[in-house]
């Protein structure tokens, strides 16, 4: 699995959580926030893409992520079998 | 109180392996229940937890992997525990979530909705799911609750409302579930230290308070889920559809004219 694969599952994730939004215009340098989604939102999108990915990442990595391919990274890293670090994204 | 009422029966706990979820479970293996306890993020230590439970004189707990916000984890689980354990005779509903609101402009139908969804649905949505899968609804429901629909709390407006609605709809249930021998009630705590706890408010909220009371003012973990076990022990069958508060009367006093009294111990 490549990293633009696991950037097609959060996105897909994404535009499932937030009305109307359109996951071909997400761009990865923007965190969650900025495409509306709230709290709740967040943990959807992250809780379904672990689960699409079968991968946990620890919750206290997760807080510190500013933005989309924060997220991609670690899933990424979490996918790949490499140590889930604190790769905050851009 | 029987010592042995409890002994081999199932006991579901949602969120059952940290905080008040977990104390629960204790609580309810000290009288030698069966435990099985849900999560949904796996960050708590399984092998701890399960030391825990055994220590506490119970068979080592089934753990499950269960988001109560999605229906499709509902029915996975209570298809494992009919196949596994059988009908559950005590359900604690204790996982929650809804989204914290810090101003106006975080009023939104859908966190709205969501919040409704992750706080006042999945008691309703268990029952049903395991009286589907196991033939019958549990004896007795504890569903934890706050008293946050009833003072403000910082932050808890949506969580409040899913507490209101979810009460509300505890004691209809308790009046649909009358015929079937069901003890359904809701168990309202405030100011627990616990990861929740600190997950809501943050650390800051917790040092403002100590500022004016002390340590023993917090309920603990053990506290409510001692009450929580009681309220199946076959002791309190006359109650169903209450919304009781386990607070040790602190809610009674401690406001503004308690501070006045306590103005010089705390020197304002």
């Amino acid at each position: 699995m490549t990293r633009e694969d696991v950037l097609a599952v959060v996105v897909k994730h994404l535009a499932n959580a937030v009305d109307g939004l359109d996951a071909a215009t997400v761009d990865p340098t923007r965190s969650l926030k900025e495409y509306g989604a709230n709290s709740l939102d967040i943990v959807e999108v992250v809780s379904g893409a672990m689960r699409e990915l079968k991968v946990k990442v620890p919750r206290s990595e997760l807080n510190k992520l500013t933005n989309i391919d924060g997220l991609v990274g670690l899933l990424y890293e979490a996918k790949s079998g490499a140590p889930v670090g604190a790769g905050t994204g851009a | 109180m029987s010592h042995t009422a409890l002994a081999d029966k199932v006991v579901l706990v949602t969120g059952g392996t940290k905080g008040i979820g977990l104390a629960t479970a204790v609580a309810f293996a000290a009288e030698g229940a069966r435990t099985v306890l849900t999560h949904a993020w796996g960050s708590a230590d399984e092998a701890e937890v399960s030391a825990a439970i055994v220590a506490a004189g119970g068979p080592p707990p089934v753990i499950l992997q269960a988001d109560i916000t999605r229906g499709d984890d509902t029915e996975a689980l209570a298809a494992e525990v009919a196949a596994r354990l059988g009908p559950v005779h005590a359900f604690i509903s204790n996982a929650s979530v809804a989204m914290v609101v810090n101003a106006m402009d975080d009023y939104g139908e859908r966190g709205f909705l969501k919040s409704l969804r992750g706080s006042a649905w999945p008691t309703f949505d268990y029952l049903t799911a395991l009286k589907r899968h196991t033939g019958a609804y549990p004896k007795y429901v504890v569903v934890m609750s706050s008293d946050g629909p009833d003072r403000f709390t910082p932050g808890y407006d949506f969580v409040a409302a899913g507490k209101a609605a979810m009460e509300a709809m505890v004691k209809y249930t308790a009046y649909r579930l009358r015929d079937e021998g069901v003890r359904i009630n809701v168990l309202r705590s405030r100011a627990i230290r616990t990861a929740s706890f600190e997950g809501t408010f943050g650390h800051e909220f917790y040092g403002f308070l100590r500022g004016f009371v002390d340590e023993g003012w917090f309920m603990t973990p053990d506290e409510v889920g001692t009450a929580a076990m009681a309220l199946c022990s076959g002791a309190f069958d006359g109650m169903s559809g209450q919304v009781l508060m386990a607070d040790r009367g602190n809610t009674f006093f401690d406001g503004i004219s308690y501070l006045y009294e306590r103005r010089e111990a705390l020197g304002i």
